[in-house]
């Protein structure tokens, strides 16, 4: 188990350095990062100054091994536009950003195994047809055009719930179904499938016959096993979770992350957009990282092999 | 319903009613269904004065071109990556693939937006971005039917018989590695069509005049009070072309890979 674990910690790491090494080449891609970072017209001997305080008149090699020493010390530079670390800004805002994508996820995680397990074991019924159909059209919208429609329905017409911004948790509810209306139709998809995948197998129709009642079969054989494929799911929605979350940010005027990257790309401020983007990368490694933990304590074939 | 987009998309000069970039600053907002003139809004207008529907209808090109040509791209250099790295192994495998597990490890739409955000909204920058940023997918697929194929006996024996690593790679594995790549594809062009619409509604797409989607969407939420035709058009375009090709794309699985071997998603 603990050899396991080092292999994959050891992965995880070598992947957080191909991250920030793809977020340094993506940031150098237009040639000179000092044009993006400066207004248009600025007189040559500013655009020259601040090359030299930032660093980029060094070769390349030089230029990646302070970034990479950096990194590791913690340190992923200053923001030009609000003139702290980036750490610190990114530190804000990351809150909001959970707060989101956790009730998001909460929702998803709730409606989508509620309704994808029923309609697996009552294949064919109502419940089936109807999720189903609602899952394929979930899959298949926008999501920010689910924000607009709720924000008309609910906020607009209805003056159920407030449009925008972060308060309380009225102000949770709308964004929340927005973020996650895509993970919960490929939850319900998923878990439709890996739960219709067990009941077929030869060792649920041993335990019917030995007498098992279904709640045994399921509670005690079935939700382990499709427990694989649903963390599968689950840790890969996490990486749309924290795409997603820019966009329902930005409808839903929400302070975290996301909109973070937004402002900071209208403010060409790219260095705090590197580091969001290298956070980001690290949230979702760490996540895939539990997830395979958690692979390894359902299934001990892992754990062994 | 994908015909009905493509042809639109092809067509769109001589299906839309009016000139999708023309302002007409006196009919503005006009509620769908106004005629006036002789001439028929039948999705109305927008803050410009600009005929919804043919803007939609012109959409269809912009968001259909992007799709396909983008899928096209992620799928050409993710295919050859797969193949390419389970045939010879080695430093290449270890590389491309190592590549391609970093580069599905950040969120995709944070990828992309940085990306496009250095580089500038242009069109065709656009699409490489959409391309270029997708093709682990196709390669991991391809990579692991491909190295299963390697070992097979029809492989070997070419092998044994003397035959040269062109006509091995072109003749017995690419084929055979197709099916769940086809798969992939079409499920890809709807979720390119989301991006494409995700990033023109940021502006960081498709720019204005050109008609987007995604971004008449952006503009639609500036008028949610009293405007509603201007998000809700839109996004049903949007909707219903994801859902065709959705559709032929969970065709095309139970056609070619009722084994699940493409590891499409549900």
């Amino acid at each position: 188990m603990a050899r396991f674990l080092l292999v994959r910690v050891a992965h995880a790491v070598l992947v957080v350095w191909g991250v920030a090494t793809l977020v340094f080449v993506v940031l150098h891609l237009s040639g000179d990062p000092t044009l993006l970072m400066v207004p248009q017209g600025s007189p040559l001997s500013a655009i020259t100054r601040l090359r030299h305080e930032l660093g980029f008149d060094q070769p390349l090699s030089t230029q990646y091994a302070r970034f990479v020493s950096n990194l590791v010390r913690g340190d992923l530079g200053d923001s030009l536009w609000q003139e702290r670390p980036a750490m610190s800004i990114i530190e804000e805002r990351l809150p909001a950003t959970a707060e989101l994508a956790g009730a998001a996820l909460a929702v998803a995680l709730v409606a989508g195994l509620g309704v994808g397990v029923p309609a697996a074991l009552w294949r064919g019924g109502w419940l089936d047809r109807a999720a189903m159909t609602l899952a394929l059209l979930g899959q298949a919208m926008p999501a920010f055009w689910l924000g607009l429609l709720l924000i008309m329905l609910f906020a607009v017409r209805l003056h159920w719930l407030p449009p925008s911004g972060a308060g309380g948790w009225p102000h949770l509810v709308l964004p929340a179904l927005t973020l996650g209306s895509l993970p919960t139709a490929t939850f319900a998809r998923m878990t439709r499938a890996a739960v219709l995948e067990e009941t077929g197998q030869d060792y649920v129709r041993t335990a019917r016959a030995k007498g098992a009642s279904r709640r045994r079969v399921i509670a005690a054989h079935l939700a382990r096993n499709a427990a694989i494929p649903i963390i599968t799911v689950v840790a890969l929605e996490i990486a749309n979770l924290l795409g997603g979350a820019v966009i329902t940010e930005s409808i839903f005027a929400w302070p975290g992350l996301g909109r973070l990257v937004l402002d900071a790309i209208a403010a060409r401020d790219y260095t705090v957009v590197q580091a969001a983007v290298f956070v980001g990368a690290v949230v979702f490694v760490s996540t895939s990282l539990v997830a395979d933990v958690l692979y390894s304590v359902a299934d001990p074939r892992i754990r062994l092999g | 319903m994908l015909l009905a987009v493509a042809v639109s998309a092809v067509a769109a000069p001589i299906l839309a009613p009016h000139d999708p970039v023309q302002q007409d600053l006196l009919r503005r907002l006009l509620p769908p269904g106004t005629a006036r003139d002789g001439a028929a809004y039948l999705l109305g207008t927008d803050s410009l004065g600009r005929d919804v529907l043919s803007r939609i209808i012109y959409g269809a090109r912009v968001s259909l071109t992007v799709a396909i040509v983008a899928v096209g791209i992620a799928g050409l250099t993710g295919v050859s990556a797969g193949v390419l790295s389970a045939y010879y192994g080695g430093v290449v495998d270890a590389g491309l693939m190592r590549l391609a597990d970093v580069i599905l490890s950040v969120p995709f739409l944070l990828l992309a937006i940085a990306t496009v955000a250095v580089l500038g909204p242009n069109f065709l920058d656009l699409i490489f971005v959409l391309g270029l940023t997708r093709w682990p997918r196709y390669a991991r697929v391809t990579y692991a039917q491909a190295r299963a194929l390697r070992e097979r006996e029809f492989v070997q024996a070419e092998v044994a018989v003397g035959a040269g690593d062109g006509r091995i790679l072109f003749r017995h594995i690419l084929p055979n590695v197709l099916s769940p790549v086809i798969v992939i594809a079409t499920l890809e062009v709807g979720l390119v069509i989301i991006f494409e619409a995700a990033l023109s509604f940021l502006g960081l797409g498709v720019q204005p005049p050109v008609p987007s989607w995604g971004a008449m969407l952006s503009e639609g939420r500036d008028y949610l009070a009293n405007a509603w035709w201007l998000a809700t058009f839109p996004g049903l375009a949007i909707m219903l072309t994801v859902l065709a090709a959705n559709l032929l794309g969970d065709a095309a699985r139970d056609a070619l890979d009722p084994r699940g071997l493409s590891g499409a998603a549900f």
